[in-house]
């Protein structure tokens, strides 16, 4: 009893001190806003490629379009100018936000917008949404982004948890806390030793954990885990999910720009004889088939095609050297026929 | 459900007040048993059915062993053979499985019909050595078979107890069962400082160190410098995500009345491996000490042509570490970690230095630990590598370091290490010089704040869940 009335008072100690700390180095007012923000600036560098490159066929999605689609042999089979945009690690947030302020805002935009996703990525708007995720979608969002903020954070957030990030200010000032103590604490010894600046303690990271350095099977077993995400019974429900995704924002940008929008499945090895696709995504996916068609907008499924086998690939996501003519031909005989508004 | 997730918390919470409103001992048990169903089968309600089966088989053949003394080996044989074989075939399916497709697939024969996953249930090597305990002091009269199936099914079923242990025996846990429980407040004062010491080692020190240490432990080819960095995160990651889990279980247990063994005493300080065994996982040690070390060093002793001496010392701790190692996974590295260990023990044992050995002098002392501990991490590299090829290979074939960029992510990790390993050692040092007060309340306080500070939405689960 009296060692926890002893907790009680000391926490409400600590508690007082950390929140003066907090108010002090990090807040600007009370109750603190929900969910981290925007930074106002945001990054044109795909309006500016945009408009260098004129594309009329525009190819976006995550580090797969590095590794699976040949732009240039794209441009010369289909005689169109082709750009291909890979932002690794794109959830359906950051894609959306690319192409609301950037690719809408190009003087030139292209006729085609060709987005490239996995499973329900397109309908699972928290996904990599957080930490260093959440630092390039801040690269292009802005002011004006909350809705995003909104769909991709807060609407994930129970009550309890934003009621603690609205007034309680240890949960508010957590990640700068933990910024804090990484940076004096755990990252001191390699700037005393090293002279090592966070740019090159961040050059050490992407060396040492390049993907190239991972064992093929370490790697896969850690993107399945990550991605389970995806396959959560929440993120099967089409129905449910529809409306809260970033789906028909993509769909009404693309519409109001006169963009045509095609959205290509691509195939992964996350499925096999050994543990095949849940009947949920089967079914998941019939309805997104639905709801294109109703949207008039064009998808395209390669994730049971036999063309792409297993040896053409590098991961279960990632195409290797040989994988991306062929995915790039069965794209660009896919895209052949779609008529450009 | 994870006793780190919402969900856990709200059904505890359910539970917990229904509970204590009952006031009936029989209601009581029936709520727990019902609830540790609801638990266990929450995301595959199949392994509760397993577990109701494999239960109610164990509690009608010890009635049956005692009834009929006469069959009671053949009983005792058919409940090994069910035990084992159950554990045996959800453990090791997929392992042979695998190396026999491979075979087949090299003589160009079709292994489609083979791919079949089986998933290991959670937690089923836990509750079957719980059974089996109880079935072999059943056979060997040290108990009474149980006459109340909701008292046993509870027994085996805890939930604050299925998934990661502690696997506390019959002679523990039924009298407390079997006894009136009344809500008193020291339920709560003996559970809080559990749950926040709990929750701090999970999520603030488990968690964190497990992305940077995950992240070496799957590289293809890294140097020398990464892996020991690496082994030593790992080190202080399983201490921590390990010793949480039993500290929650054991919180949680608590609220609802009853007192559980503890699992985890320093084992990082053990100067002899016979002393870690002592000191990690426990009740695991303590169930293999009595059902399968001291039975081997009693055969080997009764044995009519008595072998050497050091044989004789050296069989038993090698065939207990060897079942250690197979009861951690199937795999060739947990194999290897077990042998590993049953040397260890060996070679320490005759070399005279057995599990109480303790030399004179603190520099002595410090080299003895230093020796140990140095052991201990290598042992957990074993452990966690993720094969034996990719460790042979990291041992005999990788340079020191590829340059510059290694030495720094490996001084990160260590000093990650270190700086996380602080709150375990701080908490030491105040059991040791500090007599209990304000200090010790500031220490959970503190922790309680790096709980907030350290919250994510994802929460990984504890490692032993897989075992």
């Amino acid at each position: 009893m009296r060692a926890f009335k002893q907790y009680l008072l000391s926490l409400l100690i600590l508690t007082g001190l950390v929140s003066g700390f907090v108010f002090l180095r990090f807040a600007e007012g009370y109750p603190f806003p929900v969910g981290p923000q925007f930074d106002p600036h945001i990054r044109q560098k795909y309006e500016e490629l945009l408009d260098r490159e004129q594309p009329q066929i525009l190819v976006l999605g995550d580090s797969v379009i590095d590794t699976n689609v040949d732009a240039n042999l794209m441009a010369s089979q289909l005689g169109k100018p082709v750009s291909a945009i890979s932002e690794p690690g794109a959830g359906s947030a950051l894609l959306y936000l690319v192409l609301k302020n950037n690719i809408a805002t190009a003087e030139s935009k292209p006729d085609i917008l060709i987005i490239v996703f996995r499973d329900t990525v397109l309908t699972s708007p928290g996904f990599r949404v957080h930490g260093s995720f959440f630092e390039v979608m801040d690269e292009y969002g802005g002011d004006e982004d909350d809705f995003a903020l909104q769909l991709a954070i807060r609407d994930r957030m129970s009550p309890f948890e934003k009621l603690a990030e609205a007034y309680f200010p240890p949960y508010w000032g957590r990640w700068d806390l933990r910024a804090l103590i990484v940076s004096r604490l755990i990252n001191l010894p390699e700037r005393v030793l090293f002279r090592c600046s966070q740019e090159c303690y961040e050059e050490a990271m992407q060396s040492v954990f390049g993907n190239q350095n991972f064992e093929t099977d370490q790697l896969n077993e850690t993107i399945n885990s990550a991605e389970n995400f995806l396959y959560t019974d929440e993120n099967l429900d089409f129905e449910a999910q529809i409306d809260q995704s970033f789906l028909p924002e993509i769909i009404r940008i693309s519409r109001e720009n006169n963009i045509k929008l095609v959205l290509v499945r691509t195939k992964i090895l996350r499925f096999s004889n050994e543990s095949p696709e849940p009947a949920a995504l089967t079914n998941y996916m019939s309805d997104l088939r639905a709801y294109a068609q109703s949207q008039d907008i064009i998808l395209i499924d390669f994730a049971h095609d036999d063309r792409l086998t297993a040896d053409l690939y590098k991961d279960i996501h990632h195409l290797n050297l040989d994988g991306k003519p062929v995915f790039t031909q069965m794209l660009i005989e896919a895209i052949e026929s779609v008529p450009i508004p | 459900m994870s006793f780190t997730s919402l969900t856990f918390w709200a059904f505890f919470a359910v539970i917990f007040i229904a509970y204590w409103l009952i006031r009936e001992r029989q209601w009581q048990n029936g709520l727990l048993l019902l609830a540790s169903y609801v638990f266990y089968g929450w995301l595959t309600p199949w392994y509760a059915i397993l577990l109701g089966a494999s239960s109610l088989t164990d509690f009608y053949l010890a009635r049956r062993m005692r009834q009929y003394n006469d069959r009671a080996k053949a009983y005792l044989g058919l409940s090994l053979i069910l035990n084992l074989g159950v554990l045996a075939f959800f453990k090791y399916y997929d392992f042979f499985n695998t190396q026999v497709a491979e075979s087949l697939t090299g003589l160009g024969l079709p292994v489609d019909w083979m791919f079949i996953r089986v998933f290991l249930p959670a937690g089923l090597s836990f509750y079957t050595l719980k059974k089996l305990a109880y079935m072999l002091d059943v056979s060997r009269g040290l108990l009474e078979p149980s006459d109340d199936l909701v008292s046993f099914g509870l027994f085996v079923s805890f939930f604050p107890q299925i998934v990661a242990g502690p696997i506390d025996r019959y002679q523990k846990l039924m009298p407390q069962i079997q006894q009136k429980r009344a809500w008193q407040p020291d339920f709560f004062y003996s559970a809080w400082p559990l749950l926040v010491t709990g929750f701090f080692k999970k999520i603030v020190i488990a968690d964190t160190i497990k992305s940077f240490v995950d992240r070496i432990f799957a590289l293809h080819d890294p140097s020398l410098v990464l892996v020991m960095a690496g082994a030593l995160g790992f080190t202080l990651e399983i201490l921590a995500d390990f010793s949480a889990y039993t500290d929650l279980s054991r919180g949680i247990a608590q609220l609802l009345g009853f007192s559980t063994s503890e699992n985890f005493n320093r084992p990082y300080l053990a100067l002899t491996p016979t002393e870690f065994w002592n000191r990690w996982h426990i009740t695991l040690s303590t169930w293999l000490r009595d059902y399968i070390f001291f039975p081997v060093h009693r055969a080997l002793l009764r044995r009519s042509k008595p072998l050497p001496a050091w044989l004789n010392q050296s069989i038993p701790p090698l065939v207990t570490m060897f079942i250690s190692g197979i009861w951690h996974g199937a795999g060739l590295t947990f194999v290897v970690w077990g042998i590993y260990y049953g040397v260890l023990i060996a070679g320490y044992q005759l070399a005279g230095l057995r599990g109480s050995w303790k030399p004179v002098g603190r520099f002595k002392i410090f080299f003895a630990w230093l020796i140990m501990f140095a052991f201990i991490s290598f042992g957990w590299l074993i452990f966690r590598a993720p094969s034996l090829s990719w460790l042979f290979d990291v041992l005999l074939h990788s340079e020191w370091s590829h340059g510059r960029t290694d030495w720094i992510v490996a001084v990160t990790l260590l000093s990650m290490t270190v700086a996380y390993a602080m709150p375990l050692l701080i908490k030491h040092l105040l059991d040791e010089y500090i007599p209990r007060g304000f200090v010790h309340s500031f220490y959970y306080a503190g922790l309680t704040l790096g709980i907030v500070i350290f919250t994510s939405s994802v929460t990984s689960d504890f490692i032993y869940f897989q075992f």
